[in-house]
């Protein structure tokens, strides 16, 4: 059969009448669709405006790659994700070849062309339209399915409504009628060629040899054809009312805006506060529009309850819970007494219970951010005085003395006694500043690692200096407690030092430092190429720099901090700096960007909890589990987190040392000995 | 100068606090020979009373619209007393109770006050308070301009005083209860039963860390020495995270912040979040077996050996004084 031939009729089978009632359907099905669809995207209205929009461009390209291609999907659950692929792109290739047969149905009448001859809906076109259709169908059917013997066991992260049955249900019956449709209309119409719509033809073959004959294929297939339609334009009407809406709100989040680097947060400054009026998240109307749209995105799929170390802690956090109540208030956003965010519809201790590691919005598919939210409901806190105990006083000494214990700022280079440690008065034509950070500055413990990290900096003949009683706290945890106008002012007296002595290369040991240094502190002016000492020390022993002449051939765990490895990416350098000082690595079941949360961060580090509660003890259970003797370190915080945190173990058996990568490589040195 | 002490009390006897506040009292009304008042309100108080009594004179107003220290209740009758007897200077001891109510009662009578006061002097006819600013970086000396002076007095700035051989005598205060505000309402009180004080009042503290192995240990030998001096226990964070010790035990950043005149820290490393918290003591005493722990670099007297051999010979010595 020529290939020229392929076609088939578009509405055949359908006669005048039922075709003008078609069209009225249809028209109704959008109007309701529509109409309910405005509702909600005017209530987006009442945020205010973003301050960066995607550029026509990048919307194509993120509905290319991000929507389309699905790419922000599958870091967590691979079976749901395929299954998600499946039925999305599916459904995708569907309804667009839904759209085409419309435009050719339109441009056969303006053409004023028969209905046995398609403008453009025959020939090659066809031949190769039709299998891809069927291939589409095929996948709905598959993600459909999966989904639908998913819901029947209750998986609690996964959230129930009644409509999801509606919407499954609708989806499976849509591909499963259409295919029934197909076939009914090919032994109806009798079409050439009809193994073209292989899996209609299957269909047909099996009708037929059921003893469906021709006649009684034409009048099952007009009542086939009115189900298939009349469902799908009620789904059509529903999607707004549905969980399918989170594809329309999804597609404007991940295309619309531009996707946000983990680490940063949205600044605010007290000249827009005073502007405002608003300082925080009291009210949805005090979100970014980006904010408002983004709660309607939450699918409430549950990827970030499954990773939230809060949650897993047995706190009352979870992040897809925050985004869901959240969301549940917008039927209220244009009332005047809808009920305060921060403390009365997410209470307070579900907003103590973040420490931003981050995980939420790195593995959410649809770039919700449920960290951005939480820090400005903490800043309605902050505002409104709503926080007290060893939060409030922690930021009464930031703000007081420039450090979280509220120590002297003359006692902050005490840790270097014995050392020669530059300070950029003494050695200004230095290369690269070192950042030492309050808690090397202070706690005895993390001492050791500035001390190991100052004897690496001279055997490598590395010319650096440090701010000494100058430097102050970044003001990371401030900024992650809410508390912008403390960060603000620390920030600001940083940024003054550090230009004052044109520093432009920093290295520091403290991941929540280097975050803050690299993603804070350009919203305060300060641009500087900062690293993490394992990026440092790795270069110096590429470069030969650094030798080790000693290799201690220990076997060590290493643990990735959040802010290291997941927010900033680095995970190769501390490994290369560990297998340099001879060392081998046993890894822990989770590690790299995928690491465990020790619970010090976003502030946590400076709240009281009973241990039992304590977030972070599954990874103190997994360290110990692995029985590692030596846990390798590269934070400050994770180093008193998992030290503390390992106390019981030690108090009943063998004690696991924790130490920095810092003093495991000057170990190896030979001067060491 | 009249001088006004508000008590704190217990229901039965004055806290430690506000002895020492009267030692105080006693001492700015030395030189220019001024009376000293202490103030006891609550309901069914005659015990607190009497004891306030062994120091000095006493103004007692007991109603049961006073049954419970609420600041905004507590700080009107107050500063009605402070009007009425004409005081100069309103004294209370340094503590959560008296944030709450004198800072109300100072708003009240328009008055100017000093926290946290550690000690006094005379400069000329005016009176120089001192007070730790910056976590006790700098000791500031601050004048105080307008009248009356609102005063708290750190537990450390002063001596109980000597009981007088003869009680002082007893002066009811009327209340007139309608006056009496009532936004605020009693909830409850939520404390845990202990023979020991509160780790945040005790004059003596004795803290227990990592080198402690059982909780039986932790009893017998940091409660041991606590118990020697009436002191109250303290906990490191990993002695509370090894579940020896009970959360509320914690000194530290995120725990209590204490300042006792003597902290014995008993195998307690010295990491920085619990040196946050007890910096401030006025003598700091360490034992541990690493004489490397930093705590020793806060510490004024340190034993460096194992606690399991000092300890129970500490107390016992003690014991036999």
């Amino acid at each position: 059969m020529p290939i020229e031939t392929l076609t088939r009729e578009i509405f055949g089978n359908i006669g005048p009448v039922p075709k003008a009632l078609f069209y009225a359907t249809a028209t109704v099905a959008g109007l309701i669709g529509v109409a309910t669809a405005w509702k909600r995207i005017r209530r987006w209205r009442l945020g205010h405006p973003d301050d960066s929009r995607n550029s026509l461009g990048q919307v194509l390209r993120a509905v290319a790659v991000g929507v389309l291609g699905q790419s922000t999907l599958g870091k967590t659950r691979p079976a749901a994700s395929a299954a998600h692929r499946c039925l999305f792109v599916g459904f995708a290739v569907l309804t667009l070849g839904t759209i085409l047969i419309a435009v050719e149905h339109v441009a056969a009448l303006v053409a004023g062309k028969a209905a046995d001859d398609p403008v453009f809906h025959k020939g090659l076109y066809y031949a190769i339209y039709e299998p891809v259709m069927e291939l589409a169908g095929l996948a709905v059917l598959l993600g459909t399915g999966w989904f639908l013997l998913r819901r029947r066991r209750a998986d609690s992260s996964i959230e129930h409504r009644t409509s999801d049955w509606f919407v499954l249900c609708a989806l499976l019956f849509l591909a499963a009628s259409g295919f029934l449709v197909e076939g009914l209309r090919i032994i109806e119409a009798d079409s050439p060629g009809r193994w073209v719509s292989f899996v209609g033809a299957t269909v047909a073959g099996l009708l037929e040899a059921v003893g469906v004959t021709r006649t009684w294929a034409v009048l099952l297939h007009q009542v086939n054809w009115w189900l298939h339609a009349v469902v799908a334009l009620g789904l059509l009407a529903a999607v707004p009312s549905t969980r399918l809406w989170h594809a329309v709100a999804g597609g404007v989040l991940l295309s619309s805006y531009p996707q946000r680097t983990l680490g940063t947060l949205s600044s605010v400054t007290i000249e827009e506060v005073e502007a405002r009026g608003v300082y925080g998240t009291g009210q949805l109307t005090h979100l970014a529009i980006r904010q408002l749209v983004s709660l309607e995105a939450c699918v409430s799929c549950g990827r970030c309850e499954d990773e939230c170390p809060a949650h897993a802690a047995g706190k009352p956090l979870s992040p897809r819970n925050v985004v869901q109540d959240l969301a549940a208030q917008l039927p209220e956003i244009f009332s005047d007494n809808a009920p305060v965010l921060a403390g009365e519809v997410i209470s307070e201790e579900t907003l103590w219970s973040c420490t931003a590691c981050s995980t939420c919005v790195e593995v959410c598919p649809l770039g919700v951010d449920p960290l951005e939210l939480i820090v400005g409901m903490r800043r309605h806190l902050v505002g409104t005085a709503a926080v007290r105990g060893s939060a409030a006083s922690t930021l009464g000494k930031l703000g007081r003395s420039g450090n979280p214990w509220g120590l002297p700022a003359d006692q902050r280079m005490d840790w270097a006694v014995g050392l020669e440690v530059p300070t950029v008065d003494e050695q200004p034509d230095f290369d690269v500043l070192y950042w030492v950070g309050c808690a090397a500055a202070y706690d005895p413990n993390s001492r050791r690692t500035a001390r190991a990290m100052v004897r690496l900096l001279h055997a490598a003949n590395v010319r650096f200096a440090v701010l000494g009683e100058r430097e102050r706290c970044t003001g990371e945890s401030a900024r992650r407690m809410g508390e912008e106008f403390v960060f603000a002012e620390l920030a600001a007296a940083n940024v003054a030092e550090l230009s004052r002595h044109q520093v432009t290369r920093i290295v520091t040991h403290c991941p929540h430092c280097l975050n803050s240094l690299r993603h804070d502190y350009p919203d305060v002016g300060g641009h500087y190429e900062v690293v993490h000492h394992s990026e440092f020390l790795a270069e110096l022993v590429d470069q030969g720099r650094l030798v080790v002449d000693q290799p201690n051939d220990q076997a060590v765990t290493f643990h990735d901090p959040c802010y290291l490895a997941r927010v900033n990416g680095i995970v190769d350098a501390p490994r290369e700096v560990l297998r340099a000082s001879g060392a081998t690595i046993d890894e822990l079941p989770r590690n790299g960007c995928r690491t465990a949360c020790c619970g010090g961060g976003g502030g946590r580090m400076w709240l009281d909890d009973g241990p039992d509660q304590r977030v972070g003890r599954d990874r103190i259970d997994e360290i110990t589990e692995a029985g590692a003797e030596t846990v390798v370190v590269s934070c400050p915080f994770c180093r008193t987190m998992i030290g503390d945190g390992l106390a019981e173990q030690a108090a009943q058996a063998a004690s696991v040392k924790v130490v920095d990568l810092a003093e495991v490589l000057v170990e190896s040195l030979e001067e060491s000995g | 100068m009249h001088v006004l002490v508000l008590a704190e009390h217990d229901g039965t006897r004055l806290r430690a606090g506000t002895a020492a506040a009267l030692g105080f009292a006693r001492d700015l009304v030395e030189d220019d020979g001024g009376t000293v008042t202490c103030l006891v309100l609550g309901e069914h108080v005659d015990d607190v009373a009497n004891d306030a009594a062994s120091y000095g004179e006493v103004l007692l107003g007991a109603h049961a619209a006073l049954a419970e220290p609420l600041a905004e209740r507590w700080a009107k009758v107050t500063a009605g007393v402070v009007r009425s007897t004409s005081a100069d200077i309103l004294l209370g001891a340094s503590s959560t109770f008296s944030r709450d109510i004198l800072g109300r009662a100072g708003g009240l009578l328009g008055g100017a006050m000093a926290s946290d006061v550690t000690g006094f002097r005379r400069d000329g006819g005016r009176l120089v308070w001192q007070r730790p600013m910056y976590a006790g970086a700098v000791n500031a000396s601050v004048v105080l301009c307008g009248s009356p002076l609102v005063v708290t007095v750190r537990p450390t700035a002063a001596e109980a005083p000597p009981p007088r051989p003869q009680p002082g005598s007893i002066t009811p205060v009327e209340i007139d209860a309608e006056s009496l505000p009532d936004s605020t309402g009693y909830q409850g009180l939520d404390s845990r039963p202990s023979h020991r004080p509160d780790v945040t009042e005790a004059r003596v503290v004795v803290s227990g860390g990592r080198g402690l192995k059982t909780t039986d240990d932790f009893e017998r030998l940091v409660g041991g020495l606590a118990d020697v001096f009436e002191g109250a226990t303290g906990s490191s964070r990993a002695l509370v995270d090894a579940g020896l010790t009970p959360n509320d035990l914690q000194v530290g950043q995120t725990g209590k912040v204490v300042a006792p005149e003597l902290y014995i820290a008993v195998g307690i490393s010295g990491a920085v979040q619990h040196l946050a918290g007890m910096k401030n003591s006025r003598t700091i005493v360490a034992i541990n077996s690493d004489p490397h722990a930093p705590i020793f670099e806060v510490a004024d007297y340190g034993i460096v050996g194992d606690l399991y051999d000092i300890v129970p010979e500490m107390i016992e010595q003690l014991d036999a004084d």
